[in-house]
């Protein structure tokens, strides 16, 4: 089949690709935002990897509790594994930074790197718990054993991650417009000043610093996850290189620009192995070295001619108009709006669970109980596009307020990942699970609304403080 | 509420010092940068610090903004122990430094700049932005602050400038914008007018006088003589690390020492 074929293809750019930028969005956390110089990048990577890859095939296990090996048919025992790897290299990033960061920068620089080889070492040495060279495999995906290996596995894996990746940037967006994020840009660009005018630095710089380490471990886990094998040596120095070119290269300090950043990156490695089988069979040969090269020259070209990367950091500029009375138009009100991300919501879910039962290909679209049987593309194909055109069109009603209309995708992805474990889920339990899982993601949603401000509801945390405004006349 | 009721020191008398200063030591290596300095300043006026290069003006200012721990001494800032306060927290308090250099956030614009400081934030930690009290709409209160204190000081035509762009003497306006938004009662200015043009000097002189009227305390060094004896009502000479002299303008003029040490004939 053409898509088969396709998914198979396209996975094997936009997962690394896709990989690559969360591993950048995490750094540019540190280095673009906070002017933190981790020059051990791949540490917290190869922690991330291993930790999970331990905790999930049960290598880290006492062998006759055997608690930690869920199998790789439970896809919550993935998500735990993957959350105890984020918190491993989280903690360990705050262990390293407590004393460096309170030196000068430079230290943090060497601290991290000597950290790298020695994470680097131990996995390799400590064969009993990491396998060592003899490499940690078996490390299944979520919703293994569900999905069949090959391109179907590869079309869901894609789509996790490209899932996740979003929700990244979406928090990254958040966090960098928040007085959190501003604090932290006035310690990158002046540490002493930012101190002098009220900022705790050590414990901002530590926040950020830990929290990227931390999504840096879900970098590893993802890519074990993905790769099923993982050796040490994949985590050299060479991976903390990469990750600053992707950041430099597609505009420190803006997460849209580094996850652009990466895609670029990734297309240029991707189209040189693709024209590997057109080339003179002794240049083929050589074409990883060249690359190397090309990569440097091009790290050069753009620090010479546009040292902010492709996509600088923006601006800022406050909004005081809402989209709707910047396109000059009256918006809707707002239980319309509401009603347009409703509609939103149930559209783009609908667009998910099309390209899902596209990857899986036995399963219905749309959470019907018919479990098994065959769809026909054109179905499929006509049920994506009336959906993604019910969503644009949702959207459109939801431009209002700026947090209706960012929420939109992020309540879509919830969705999508809900929709993706009930497709999986043996039928017995499906009914129960929808209610469930689809009562979780509303209640996340709700809690992000009003966290967010967008909804005002009379809840404890919000009246913790007195006033939440501060002292405005 | 005013027009300016966001400055907080007005409306209560104080009689004592806003702060005082009492047997300060700071050494660098085996140099005694300051040597046991004691001074006072009264709250509601605006106080120089004078003295020749390296008398330990800029050393006592960071000091007392916490920026360096004492090694021997005490301050006492509107009656309570200042030594030993984290600088972050004695911005919270109500005492804050200007930089001799400024030191602007030079890849953020004016308005950023000035939102980085006020009002005392909440969602400036991680476990507001998840579970506290973070409103989007504080920022816009912050901005509506900014864009006061920037008319204040005459930078609203700026106001989405990057700040490395800016002048020097408009950089020196953005650190005492910057200083204004956390609310100070005591602002301490390093050289505030070095540098600048005459026109703004008198601009930026004009705005500390205005702002002395409502309330707030000024501290600054300054070499120009002409702004100090013309502006100052209480001259403080440092000299080798000590106080030399303390008085009103007349006086410091007056005094043989300050003259031999500093002034010149």
């Amino acid at each position: 089949m053409v898509y088969e074929y396709v998914v198979l293809q396209l996975s094997t750019f936009v997962v690394p690709a896709t990989l690559l930028a969360i591993l950048a969005l995490a750094l540019n956390l540190q280095w673009g935002q906070t002017g933190l110089f981790n020059a051990g990048v791949a540490a917290f990577a190869g922690v991330g990897a291993y930790v999970f890859g331990m905790l999930v095939t049960g290598s880290f296990a006492i062998p006759d509790l055997y608690w930690s090996h869920w199998g790789p048919s439970e896809p919550w025992g993935i998500v735990a594994a993957a959350f105890g790897a984020m918190v491993f290299a989280g903690v360990l990033g705050a262990i390293i930074a407590v004393p460096t960061l309170r030196l000068r920068a430079d230290y943090l620089a060497i601290a991290t790197l000597a950290l790298a080889e020695i994470v680097r070492l131990i996995l390799k040495n400590e064969r009993a718990l990491t396998g060592g060279d003899q490499t940690l495999a078996f490390i299944p995906r979520p919703l293994d054993g569900l999905v069949p290996r090959g391109w179907a596995a590869d079309g869901v894996f894609m789509l996790f991650a490209v899932g996740l990746m979003l929700g990244l940037l979406l928090l990254m967006e958040f966090l960098t417009r928040s007085p959190w994020g501003r604090a932290l840009k006035a310690v990158r660009e002046d540490e002493e000043a930012a101190t002098a005018l009220g900022k705790n630095a050590f414990i901002l710089k530590i926040g950020a610093f830990s929290m990227g380490c931390a999504f840096m471990g879900m970098y590893g886990a993802l890519l074990a996850s993905f790769q099923g094998v993982i050796v040490p040596d994949q985590f050299a120095p060479f991976t903390t290189f990469i990750a600053y070119v992707v950041v430099i290269l597609g505009g420190s300090g803006n997460p849209r620009g580094v996850i652009l950043g990466a895609y670029v990156f990734s297309l240029f490695g991707w189209t040189t192995q693709q024209l590997r089988a057109y080339l003179p069979e002794g240049f083929a040969l050589r074409i990883d070295f060249v690359n190397q090269i090309v990569i440097g020259v091009l790290l050069v070209v753009v620090i010479l001619w546009r040292p902010d990367g492709i996509m600088p950091e923006p601006r800022f500029v406050p909004r005081t108009a809402s989209a709707w009375r910047r396109l000059r138009l009256r918006p809707p009100p707002i239980p319309f709006q509401w009603f347009g991300l409703a509609v939103a919501w149930f559209a783009f879910s609908g667009v998910g669970a099309t390209l899902l039962a596209v990857g899986i290909h036995s399963r219905a679209a749309f959470g019907t109980p018919a479990l098994g049987t065959q769809v026909h593309p054109a179905v499929l194909g006509i049920a994506f596009v009336v959906a993604l055109v019910a969503a644009v069109t949702a959207l459109g009603f939801t431009l209002g307020h700026g947090w209706v209309r960012r929420i939109g995708p992020a309540v879509a992805l919830v969705d999508v990942a809900v929709m993706l474990v009930l497709l999986l889920q043996p039928s017995d339990r499906t009914v129960s699970d929808f209610v469930l899982l689809r009562l979780f993601a509303a209640l996340g949603v709700l809690y992000v609304f009003v966290r967010a401000g967008v909804l005002r509801v009379p809840v404890p945390w919000a009246r913790a403080r007195g006033s939440a405004r501060g002292g405005g006349p | 509420m005013g027009a300016r009721s966001w400055i907080r020191a007005g409306g209560r008398t104080v009689t004592g010092p806003i702060l005082e200063v009492r047997g300060v030591v700071k050494t660098f290596g085996g140099i005694h940068a300051v040597d046991g300095c004691s001074l006072s300043v009264r709250p509601r006026t605006i106080t120089g610090l004078i003295g020749p290069n390296g008398a330990g003006k800029s050393t006592l200012f960071n000091v007392i903004a916490g920026l360096y721990a004492p090694d021997a001494g005490e301050i006492v800032f509107d009656g309570r122990r200042l030594d030993g306060t984290p600088a972050h927290e004695i911005v919270r308090r109500g005492l804050v430094k200007t930089f001799q250099i400024p030191r602007e956030f030079r890849n953020m614009t004016v308005l950023e700049n000035l939102m980085v400081v006020g009002p005392p934030a909440t969602g400036e930690r991680i476990r507001d932005l998840v579970f506290g009290p973070y409103d989007r709409r504080q920022d816009e209160d912050a901005i509506r602050k900014a864009e006061r204190v920037l008319e204040t000081v005459g930078l609203r035509s700026l106001r989405d400038e990057y700040a490395r762009n800016l002048s020097g003497g408009q950089k020196k306006l953005l650190e005492l914008a910057r200083a204004l938004m956390a609310d100070p009662k005591l602002l301490l200015l390093d050289e505030p007018v070095a540098g600048v043009n005459p026109t703004l000097t008198q601009h930026l002189l004009g705005v500390v006088e205005g702002l002395r009227d409502e309330g707030l305390t000024f501290f600054l060094i300054e070499h120009d003589m002409d702004v100090v004896m013309k502006r100052c009502e209480w001259i403080v000479v440092m000299h080798q690390g000590r106080t030399l002299a303390e008085g009103v303008p007349e006086a410091i003029k007056a005094n043989p020492a300050v003259i031999d040490s500093y002034l010149g004939g």
